[in-house]
């Protein structure tokens, strides 16, 4: 199997065969992190195609100075940060806004997290990831970030770390402060 | 130990990045305490609720049609970025090259015909545009109707004080017809074929693929322009969609020798992962496949580098044996 190096050199010049391989090396990972970040399939296709056309677009410029992945992770990050920050400013979605369109089943965000009557229909595990990602919305993107890395992805806070372009230590608040926060709005889910 | 400083280890220590020292040191802290005992607890129990909430991973099929819409992307930003690159080599050739004085040179001839034209007040045009005129529709190239390029200065310096240039003027024809339309056959192989533009090479292959349920797409030319398609486009997103457009004709001895090629040949593991599937989709339909096949699946089971390979191929001869 080639290096990667060697594959961006080639791609570097031109070659498109060589920067797919690149890309099928990595889409997986880059995917399955957008994929937690989000929790849905059209955002996670979003962001991958994103990624990958600024890879595409900046590869010509890339030095070798940090591993392939690293620069990589670093734009997956990135992009999947500017994509929240994005959505929230064009849907000006509110915590109060109604989920679901069906008249019959008019909810608040606020009655999913206070309220047991109003979901009875569905089925706890449901329940439960409604909860647990209604929660995760509400943090901040790199809080909300640094956890599904770790927590879904299973990533080391080292390598966090190197993703996000910031310290271990950074990582370990942005992981205290939103295990937190998850906790305080799921006691009720955590309790039962 | 501040209960503080306990609950920050509490968490290093579920997501497994403490060293055995501490984490022996929290749980000999639980051992010895209701209060911190609580708080474990309390963590074990936030952290299993958490993992219901871990998304379930995309799937590989969906995955290659991301992949597939990335690649197209690439190739029209690609063919988009040609495009500026020629129009603005064709600008600065004519702006900033050593042609410059001649250049300098034929404006000031023009300025001079200008003020000829405006104190004689002639009604007849000037030689010169007039011929430009009759050859080509110069407004056609303002509209990008007309692609310009290879422009050579025959005579720069003639005595008359005429600039002579020569150039290729290449104007897009237009045909339209049904696959049936056996000029239309003649043109989506001769595309599939000699086109330099991966793109355009793409879309061929997928409008030969969209028409499936068209006679047309039987017709022996379009298969074997897939077939060159497949083993020789340098191309590998081309490749793809001729494997996928092949896996809609009736399987025969030159589509069998193809994915032979493919296994045996291919550099690119998602054109490989891609035959197998070809493969087990055919086994799907009742069709057997030989052992030249399977021996080829068996050797990149055994000795193939990509994961999805080995993955793919040992999923399909499980079906088999």
């Amino acid at each position: 199997m080639q290096e990667d190096t060697q594959l961006i050199k080639q791609a570097q010049k031109g070659d498109q065969l060589a920067f797919e391989q690149l890309v099928y090396r990595y889409d997986r990972q880059v995917l399955n992190i957008a994929m937690s970040f989000r929790n849905n399939e059209d955002d996670a296709q979003d962001i991958y195609q994103e990624v990958f056309l600024r890879v595409f677009r900046g590869l010509k410029n890339f030095q070798f100075k940090s591993e392939f992945s690293t620069w990589l992770f670093r734009i997956a990050t990135n992009v999947c940060i500017s994509y929240k920050t994005r959505k929230e400013r064009n849907s000006h979605q509110s915590l109060d806004e109604q989920i679901g369109n069906d008249e019959d089943d008019i909810r608040t965000r606020s009655d999913l997290l206070e309220s047991d009557s109003s979901v009875e229909k569905e089925t706890e595990l449901n329940e439960k990831q409604q909860y647990i990602n209604v929660a995760l919305e509400k943090l901040p993107a790199q809080q909300k970030l640094a956890f599904t890395l770790k927590y879904f992805d299973g990533y080391k806070i080292k390598e966090i770390a190197e993703m996000m372009h910031c310290t271990e230590g950074t990582v370990k608040r942005y992981l205290f402060n939103a295990s937190g926060k998850m906790k305080e709005q799921l006691k009720h889910v955590i309790e039962v | 130990m501040k209960i503080e400083k306990f609950r920050e280890l509490l968490e290093l220590y579920f997501l497994d990045e403490l060293d055995q020292d501490k984490r022996e040191l929290i749980e000999n802290k639980v051992l010895e305490s209701d209060e911190y005992k609580r708080e474990f607890d309390s963590y074990q129990k936030f952290y299993s609720v958490v993992q219901y909430a871990k998304p379930k991973s995309i799937d590989e099929n969906k995955l290659e049609n991301f992949r597939k819409e990335l690649f197209n992307k690439i190739e029209v930003e690609q063919a988009s970025e040609k495009i500026k690159a020629k129009q603005k080599t064709f600008w600065s050739f004519i702006f900033f090259t050593n042609y410059k004085a001649a250049y300098a040179m034929a404006t000031t001839l023009l300025i001079g015909f200008f003020l000829g034209y405006v104190i004689f007040s002639s009604s007849t045009a000037p030689p010169i545009q007039k011929l430009a005129e009759n050859e080509i529709d110069l407004d056609a190239i303002d509209r990008n109707e007309i692609n310009i390029s290879n422009i050579r200065f025959q005579n720069p310096f003639s005595d008359e004080g005429e600039i002579e240039i020569r150039f290729d003027a290449i104007k897009p024809i237009t045909y339209k017809g049904s696959l049936n339309d056996p000029n239309m056959q003649r043109l989506l192989a001769a595309a599939l074929v000699n086109s330099d533009n991966p793109g355009v090479r793409i879309r061929t292959v997928n409008t030969l693929a969209l028409q499936s349920s068209q006679e047309a797409l039987y017709d022996p030319k379009i298969k074997s322009a897939l077939i060159t398609a497949l083993k020789t486009d340098e191309n590998a997103g081309v490749r793809r969609e001729a494997l996928i457009a092949l896996m809609k004709f009736n399987y025969d001895n030159e589509i069998r020798e193809a994915y032979l090629y493919v296994l045996a040949n291919d550099s690119n593991p998602g054109l490989k992962v891609a035959a197998i599937n070809a493969l087990a989709e055919l086994k799907l339909q009742g069709k057997s496949i030989d052992d030249e096949i399977k021996n080829l699946i068996e050797n990149e089971l055994s000795n193939g580098e990509n994961r999805s390979i080995r993955l793919k191929a040992a999923s399909l001869i499980q079906g088999e044996y």
